[in-house]
């Protein structure tokens, strides 16, 4: 296991990790936050959605590919390299910390639609990548059936 | 004769070392490539299952540029707007070419190994 430098040299931290009563749960590739170094707009962001979220459902949103140190190259992406985009995987109806497509039987169509909604509330979020084009605001794009891709200003 | 005379030029020009190279396919070239073994989502991955198997592959310098000029022109992207860099993309995204305002190109695709179908091999 590769250790995680706590910052990186653009000064980004890595998104707090399993913190206690926190409203998400981290996941990604690779693991242990290397991909999870954040701008400190996205660090507020996340802990500010969490805490509004675990004020409204007991399930723990996943928050996934941020950025790598540095804002090395992050394949497959195309961004992730200024910490101002971060991966959210849809809400399953079971709670289960992982992957869920929107032609799932345990995608929460509500729930997913609830967080988003949260999300683009906030100033801070200029635009929501989702495949699920009945869930206002967001824009369609390959590749996002199963998470949705926040982008910051 | 002037017509036996054109028909002339033309073999010759046909016939020419110099015509005869530009109509031949290059060799295979070497090429820089990066690639990942996956299952679930390209964006979301998990470990490969015999059902759940794909692959995605990433080419770089030369024969990226070689492709990215191929499948020109360049197209809108949502997910790089503002960055400088400029994308090409044909078959809904399932082949992708990037130049990053750093001058590096970089090509993406993939498979689904079972299927044997294209996925793509790039996302936002």
């Amino acid at each position: 296991m590769t250790e995680t430098q706590v910052q990186d040299k653009r000064g980004f931290f890595v998104l707090p990790q399993r913190y206690e009563g926190g409203g998400y749960y981290t996941y990604g590739t690779p693991g242990n936050g290397q991909g999870q170094y954040a701008h400190p707009n996205m660090i507020t962001l996340l802990l500010l959605i969490g805490y509004q979220w675990c004020q409204r459902d007991k399930r723990k949103f996943g928050v996934g590919n941020i950025s790598l140190a540095d804002g090395a190259e992050f394949k497959p992406h195309r961004s992730h390299r200024n910490g101002l985009q971060a991966d959210v995987r849809a809400i399953r109806k079971d709670g289960c910390q992982k992957s869920c497509g929107i032609s799932d039987a345990q995608y929460d169509r509500a729930a997913t639609a609830e967080l988003i909604g949260l999300f683009q509330r906030h100033p801070y979020v200029r635009s929501v990548l989702f495949n699920d084009a009945s869930i206002p605001g967001v824009q369609r794009t390959a590749g996002h059936n199963d998470h949705f891709h926040i982008d910051l200003r | 004769m002037k017509i036996q005379w054109l028909y002339l030029l033309v073999v010759l020009l046909l016939t020419s070392p110099i015509v005869a190279a530009d109509s031949s396919p290059s060799p295979y070239l070497q090429a820089d490539v990066s690639y990942r073994i996956y299952g679930g989502g390209l964006g979301d991955p998990t470990a490969p299952t015999p059902s759940d198997r794909k692959v995605a592959f990433s080419i770089e310098g030369k024969a990226a540029k070689q492709i990215f000029d191929a499948i020109g022109p360049d197209k809108p992207d949502r997910c790089t707007q503002g960055s400088g860099m400029r994308v090409r993309h044909k078959d809904r995204e399932r082949l992708t070419c990037t130049l990053s305002k750093e001058n590096e190109y970089v090509c993406s695709f993939g498979f689904d190994l079972v299927t044997g179908k294209s996925v793509g091999g790039s996302i936002c």
